[in-house]
């Protein structure tokens, strides 16, 4: 990176600002000069060191007491400043072991620290990568009864735009697809997502090259048109890259997506992502964003496919829009009563606070765990200080006896701890990077914005603002103490000094408790992670591979051809036993579908419709799942072509509405599907199988194939073996249906794991934080021991001499350290019941006081407080009588 | 001592570096000078800053010369020594001569500093 011919910036940004205004000019001047001089004759890189001092020279003294005071004593402060850093860096050589110890143990508190928290601002406190996100609001609408956020008609969407008095504008995406792209020579699958086309004007994103969006791009084509003008799209950095070499002539080509001619218009920006709430559906790094070019007033009112996002106007706030939308839910039910059976309304949220909400439980609980972990590090810090202390007493009554102020010892014993949490500090920063990179490559699933965690400046600061606080922590009690015994215990410099004893006891008691509390939040989280793995599932997900596609509209006679031609290609495939279509795929974590249903005799009552899941799929799907058949029957090719609706239940419907009579035979009505009202046959009842993750415990309607036109497919195969081995065949044959299928086969198991992906993100944290309490503590431990067994060597000794057994000198010890630990054990609980009712919402199927978890993490805290007091209380039964005597 | 002020250990270091030199002297000078003579790095910034206290207290006179035609650019701010601040240098020296006849440092000097 070149540079202009003179001192760096940040040197002349810190040297300006702390000069008097009437000299700045004159300083700066003489910076470059001297800076060019340097640069000549000694090179840049010693000519920049130089500015650099200088830099520091002048911050030093701006904070030294401004500029006015520049000059008087801050030489001195310096020099005695250096003279404290260099006597604590020949302290931390004269006994490494502490240090080094310290500063590791300082290293893992920060840099663990530091790491979760670079997650909690990257997804939590970065605000949106928008212009003024917080006037942003997103509008769902809710049904009477049901708890799904749905999204916006079209009519209403129109409406809403342009009578709204709060929200300036609006505007919307549809659902994304993933689809063909049919370039020059090989077809690529990308993820389009069709928006208004003032979708980025109204987020303030501005594209990169090209253009954005007007409002032509918007008008719809003529049908009658024999070639319709291509529509216009706006593609990502990473698709432009990927997919077009970076080529910058990409503006104004043409691609076919869907078969339909589209041309780009603009490509966003590097790491754009459309960071809106989970519950808008919408994938934040889709490869092209395109302009829709419908009326959305001629779209049904019961369609509410609109995913919305509003600005909010200027002075209005979200509480304005919120009423402003009640009215607009009742003038609607009035306007339009016909088309409102479901009593519906419009609800408005901040973008801000919506868009992080699955995570920010989650997110706030790992950051005060591992603060709690940092706590433990710096009380076992204070201990090894402490105890060094007792040795370096002397030390300090002579300096005190030679004149040094208590506030000079003080400072000295800060600057000494300072040195050790910056060391550590570094090394912290170093490990959070690790954890950091670590992280990116991990990517877990459902963690949005992931590119915003980053060791940034603000992260950085949070950092070194840890280190001070573990200066503190770690160094005031200690620090305290020792300057204390300087003036005080000028004569006394041997034998043991009760409160010092007293300090280190209590540091380790807490210690102890806060290991207890994070391994109660890691023990309920490893219990309800087991609970939800034992969820059954009601399918076996081993050994099915699946493959999705979106599919272009086709006429109902080719679909069922279509269909039953993919199934026939899959099954000839050597090694699967069975193959189905579903639509939508279990677990898919992108979308499910619901719709409601009644029985004969509730019909009538608008209450009495209640909302499940449904789900079309192909005859031999509930085998190929896995999915058993409890009663009646499967579906057959033959339902596929006959209008009569018919439906399979899940047993948890089955039990919820027919109640132990035979639902087979009996009727069901459904409404939401696609057209009218339907009275469906139930065929057959099946285990429940859950739709979204889980915890889900929604029952399922299963539907033909025929009873619904859905814009995706996924066909799904069980494989006899490992199904990797086959998935080049399945791929295969299934493009040779359809040249248009992705290649990437997904293995049903993937799905299953990829919606414990939270859960097992925050367990996975939660046990390394509670193993590192517990190791921390138990150093803690042992030091305290030890250095208590040490201490007391001539009363062991003179006890050995007066007849005491080794063995009983060992038991003291270990109760000793027991003592310690069961006193932590008890507060532990405490803080553990409390932590529990905080994890509460995280947890599933245990109690947040869960017997069990607290008593296991009780006993592995005092087993492992046992061996730590093992080591120390041997060497007690070691020691020799003569020796202890002759110390004394 | 004059006006019963004092100097700082700064002031009074900038001050004799400004009283070494035969005419006025810009902040740069005093700040080369400074630092050659001593061996030890201040502050640029913190030079400047000095003499133009220096000034304020009286010790030290100020005027704002025209640009050399070399030098280009603004005029500069040039110090010397005034006569109030060469008075309370020639008093410290005093106390400072009265002191060291009474002390002895030199044997002390050989041991380690520390």
């Amino acid at each position: 990176m070149s540079r202009e011919n003179r001192a760096p910036r940040w040197v002349r940004r810190a040297v300006r600002r702390t000069t008097t205004d009437a000299l700045q000019d004159e300083v700066i001047r003489d910076l470059d000069e001297i800076w060019r001089e340097r640069a000549a004759s000694e090179g840049r890189w010693a000519a920049d060191r130089w500015a650099g001092g200088q830099a520091f020279r002048a911050l030093y003294h701006y904070a030294r007491g401004g500029q006015a005071k520049a000059g008087t004593g801050e030489e001195e402060m310096m020099e005695s400043l250096r003279r404290d850093i260099g006597f604590a860096l020949k302290q931390l050589r004269s006994q490494p072991g502490v240090g080094v110890t310290a500063i590791v143990t300082l290293a893992l508190g920060i840099g663990a620290t530091t790491a979760t928290f670079s997650v909690v601002h990257g997804v939590l406190l970065k605000p949106l990568p928008f212009e003024e996100p917080d006037d942003l609001v997103m509008v769902t609408t809710t049904t009477g009864g049901s708890e799904l956020p749905r999204f916006v008609s079209g009519p209403d969407f129109v409406d809403m735009a342009s009578s709204s008095e709060t929200i300036a504008d609006l505007a919307g995406f549809v659902e994304t697809t993933v689809g063909p792209m049919t370039q020059v020579d090989r077809p690529e699958h990308i993820v389009t997502t069709p928006v208004t086309w003032n979708l980025f004007d109204l987020l303030g994103v501005d594209v990169a090259m090209g253009r954005r969006f007007t409002a032509t791009d918007a008008v719809p084509a003529s049908q009658s048109a024999t070639t319709r003008p291509p529509m216009a799209a706006i593609i990502s950095h990473e698709f432009w890259l990927r997919s077009f070499g970076a080529d910058p002539d990409v503006i104004g080509t043409t691609v076919r997506v869907w078969g339909g001619s589209t041309e780009i218009v603009g490509v966003l920006p590097e790491g754009f992502q459309l960071v809106v709430p989970p519950e808008l559906n919408v994938p934040p790094d889709g490869d092209i964003w395109r302009a829709m070019r419908t009326d959305l007033s001629e779209w049904s009112r019961e369609a509410r496919a609109v995913r919305t996002i509003g600005r909010l106007r200027d002075g209005a706030s979200v509480e304005h829009a919120r009423e402003e939308l009640a009215r607009f839910s009742s003038d609607r039910r009035r306007l339009h009563p016909h088309h409102d059976a479901e009593s519906t309304d419009f609800v408005t949220v901040g973008l801000v606070e919506s868009a992080a909400e699955p995570l920010r439980g989650t997110l706030w609980i790992l950051l005060g765990a591992v603060g709690l972990v940092l706590m433990i590090a710096c009380a076992n810090v204070a201990n090894l200080l402490l105890a060094r202390g007792a040795v370096r007493r002397s030390e300090m009554a002579v300096r005190a006896s030679l004149g040094a102020g208590r506030t000079r010892l003080l400072r000295q014993l800060l600057t000494e701890s300072g040195v050790i949490a910056l060391l550590g500090a570094a090394g912290g920063i170093a490990l959070a990077h690790l954890g950091v990179t670590l992280l990116h490559r991990i990517r877990p699933a459902d963690l949005q914005r992931l590119e915003a965690v980053q060791l940034d400046t603000p992260v950085l600061a949070f950092a070194v603002f840890l280190a001070v606080t573990s200066t503190v922590l770690a160094g005031l009690l200690p620090a305290v103490q020792l300057s204390r015994a300087g003036l005080v215990d000028q004569v006394r410099t041997r034998g043991e000094v009760s409160t010092d004893r007293r300090s280190r006891d209590v540091l380790v008691i807490g210690e102890v408790a806060l290991s207890v509390v994070l391994l109660v939040g890691a023990g309920l989280l490893i219990r309800s992670f087991s609970e939800l793995q034992r969820m059954p599932l009601g399918f076996e997900p081993e050994s099915v591979l699946t493959v999705t596609a979106t599919q272009s509209s086709r006429p109902r006679d080719e679909r069922q051809a279509y269909e039953a031609e993919l199934i026939d290609a899959v099954e000839r495939v050597p090694g699967v036993t069975s193959a189905g279509i579903v639509f939508p795929l279990p677990m898919n974590g992108v979308y499910d579908r619901s719709a409601e249903y009644t029985l004969d005799d509730r019909f009538a009552d608008p209450a009495g419709w209640t909302t499940a899941y449904f789900r079309t799929v192909s005859p031999n799907y509930f085998e190929t799942m896995g999915i058993e058949l409890l009663r009646g029957r499967d579906f057959t090719p033959l339902d596929e072509t006959y209008d009569v609706p018919i439906v399979v239940l899940d047993e948890r419907l089955a039990r919820q509405e027919f109640d132990g009579r035979d639902p087979v035979g009996e009727a069901l009505w459904v409404r939401g599907m696609e057209g009218d009202t339907l009275r469906a046959t139930v065929v057959g009842v099946v285990e429940y199988a859950p739709q979204w993750d889980h915890r889900d415990l929604r029952p399922t309607m299963y539907f033909p194939r025929v009873f619904y036109q859905s814009h995706e497919v996924s066909v799904v195969a069980r494989f006899a073996g490992e199904p990797e081995s086959f998935a080049a065949a399945f791929s295969d044959a299934i493009r040779e249906v359809d040249p248009a299928f992705p290649s990437d086969l997904v293995p049903m198991q993937q799905f299953v794991q990829d919606r414990l992906a939270r859960t097992r993100f925050l367990l996975i944290l939660m046990q390394l934080f509670g193993l590192l309490a517990l190791g921390l503590s138990a150093v803690g431990l042992y030091g305290v021991l030890s250095y208590s067994v040490r201490q007391r060597v001539r009363e062991l000794g003179l006890r050995r001499a007066l007849g005491a057994e080794g063995p009983t000198l060992t038991a003291r010890v270990l109760v000793d350290g027991l003592r310690l630990a069961a006193i932590g054990v008890g507060i532990g609980l405490f803080g553990g019941l409390i932590l529990g009712r905080t994890l509460r919402t995280q947890l599933f199927r245990v109690g947040a006081s869960d017997p069990t978890t607290l008593i296991g993490a009780c006993v592995v805290v005092l087993v492992v407080a046992g061996f730590a007091s093992l080591l120390p209380a041997a060497r007690a039964a070691r020691v020799d009588p003569a020796v202890a005597l002759q110390e004394g | 001592m004059v006006r019963g002020k004092r100097p700082g250990e700064f002031e009074q270091v900038v001050l004799l570096t400004l009283a070494g030199f035969r005419s006025d002297a810009t902040g740069r000078e005093v700040y080369e000078r400074l630092t050659e003579t001593t061996g030890r790095e201040v502050s640029l910034a913190a030079v400047h800053i000095t003499l133009q206290r220096l000034h304020e207290k009286g010790w030290a006179r100020c005027h704002t010369s025209a640009p050399a035609a070399s030098e280009g650019g603004k005029p500069r701010r040039r110090y010397a020594l005034g006569p109030d601040g060469a008075r309370m240098l020639g008093d410290l020296r005093e106390q400072f001569d009265r002191l060291w006849g009474e002390a002895s440092v030199h044997p002390l000097l050989a041991d380690d500093r520390g």
